[in-house]
């Protein structure tokens, strides 16, 4: 198969995108379970 | 309900995986076609997207209905996850296209009825995140875009046949599923559709999770 | 009569006693479409006019320009503390609250419409004559179509941020058809003297329906 540009950009475009996309909201589930747990109000009757 | 298709992001994950794998295998095998060489390759990253662009916009409506009949805001979490992941392969149909376009027939962009009609479902599904940017107060935000949600949705029909009404003839490769495509490429392109649906479904349980956790930690704030 | 129409009736005739008495709505859109008018009628090629097959299509893109300086301040007196409720006491199915808003809008339109034909005509060399009662029916229609999903958008941004962006990226995708059909309709008027009966159905369709969609969903834009 021959190389070329245009085939090439458009996988790395669309891939890319959505990789960043998927790592972008783990970074905010992470960010945000530890903000929730550090917020966790301490449990009734300990 | 909420909580199950979050939780469902672990194995929807994996599937996608595995389907993105398969699509790879048979994008990277498939014949090349004559008349358009290898560009033609573009077409198994192209066409994927065009499914979950629209299926994220009639979630979103699903979601708007949802929320206006229930008034709970799970329903509009599930709008606006589907809302932006939606958008998401929206803009990847519009940016891949004129990269398939250009090489194979000469000119970045044409005003055919198909990709006319997404870039108008761009434009929607833009106004539809500015109204929840700019609606003043979260609870007009939810029932106002809700709103919009479901309008923007009885209008796309109108804006299709409109599309069709006003332009002429059609540059756009015809659907390829009515014409008899060889094996290999139909292959190609059906694990495409698959695997780019469970990544579609995937992300919105995800972006649904960010969704969700923020709510809990406004809750608790207030 | 009942409940409903006599708010409709009442919305709508204090909406036009406002609009006729301070003049400003009406005014302002009536300066504006006149001034893109010669602003078209010096800048485009004189000997390219009367062949334009694009005027049609050109007058209805004035006309929606326009047309968002009446719709963005259509619930400019009732928003005054930054909320819509006062609309929400009236005694009925709200839908016929909306009614009464978009049929003063309808009528603001249509007589920006008129307005408008009537500069083009004047400016922009286009004969209406042959061609007058078909233009006028697809100006009812695409008033009506433009009034319906206007009001009910104006709306839905009348009390958020940047209203005078939202309200245009809200409208402008949404009303996309009126404007292909109207512009269709308005020069198959005037190439041939009628309109097909597609584009009176589509012009039709539309305005029904979100007249419909505007009437069901005011609840729900009222209850916040």
């Amino acid at each position: 198969m021959e190389w070329n540009g245009f085939v090439f950009a458009s996988y790395v475009l669309v891939l890319g995108a959505l990789a960043a996309y998927a790592l972008r909201l783990r970074a905010r589930l992470r960010a945000l379970e530890r903000e929730a747990h550090d917020s966790t109000p301490p449990s009734a009757g300990g | 309900m909420e909580e199950r298709l979050i939780r469902s992001a672990r194995y929807t994950g994996l599937l996608a995986l595995a389907a993105l794998a398969v699509w790879a295998y048979l994008a990277w095998v498939a014949p090349v076609e004559k008349a358009q060489g290898v560009i033609q390759k573009i077409m198994y990253v192209h066409v994927p997207n065009v499914a979950p662009a629209y299926l994220g916009f009639v979630l979103t409506a699903v979601g708007g209905i949802g929320f206006l009949t229930t008034r709970r805001e799970e329903w509009d979490r599930f709008a606006l996850a589907a809302a932006e992941v939606g958008v998401v392969f929206c803009s990847l149909i519009l940016l891949s296209g004129p990269l398939w376009a250009k090489p194979a027939w000469g000119v970045w962009w044409v005003w055919d009825l198909r990709l006319t009609s997404t870039v108008v479902l761009w434009f929607i599904y833009v106004a539809y995140l500015f109204l929840r940017a700019f609606a003043a107060g979260s609870d007009s935000a939810r029932s106002f875009s809700s709103i919009y949600g479901i309008v923007g949705t009885l209008a796309i029909p109108f804006v299709y046949f409109a599309v069709d009404l006003a332009s002429g003839s059609t540059l756009h490769p015809t659907d390829p599923s009515r014409q008899g495509l060889p094996a290999g490429i139909a292959a190609a392109l059906r694990s495409g559709m698959i695997a780019f649906l469970l990544v579609f479904a995937w992300l919105v349980a995800r972006r649904l999770g960010v969704a969700r956790l923020e709510a809990l930690i406004e809750e608790r704030r207030s | 009569m009942n409940a409903g129409l006599r708010v409709a009736t009442a919305v709508l005739g204090k909406d036009l006693r406002l609009d006729l008495r301070s003049r400003d709505r009406l005014g302002h859109m009536a300066v504006f479409s006149a001034l893109v008018v010669v602003l078209l009628s010096i800048s485009l090629p004189a000997a390219k006019r009367a062949a334009a097959l694009w005027i049609p299509a050109l007058m209805w893109v004035v006309f929606l320009f326009t047309s968002l300086l009446g719709l963005s301040r259509s619930f400019l007196a009732e928003t005054a503390g930054g909320a819509l409720s006062t609309l929400a006491g009236a005694p009925c199915d709200r839908g016929w609250v909306f009614l009464g808003k978009a049929g003063a809008n309808f009528l603001a339109l249509l007589g920006v419409e008129l307005w408008t034909a009537a500069l083009f005509a004047v400016f922009l060399d286009v004969d209406w004559a042959p061609a007058v009662w078909p233009a006028l029916g697809v100006a009812l229609l695409g008033a009506a179509g433009l009034a319906s999903i206007g009001t009910l958008l104006s709306a839905l941004s009348a009390t958020a941020r940047f209203r005078e962006f939202l309200l245009p990226v809200l409208l402008f995708p949404l009303i996309l058809p009126v404007l292909v059909f109207a512009s269709q309709a308005t020069a198959d008027a005037l190439a041939t003297g009628a309109v097909s009966g597609l584009h009176w159905g589509a012009l039709g369709l539309y305005a029904w329906i979100f007249t419909l969609a505007g009437y069901f969903v005011f609840d729900q834009i009222l209850e916040d």
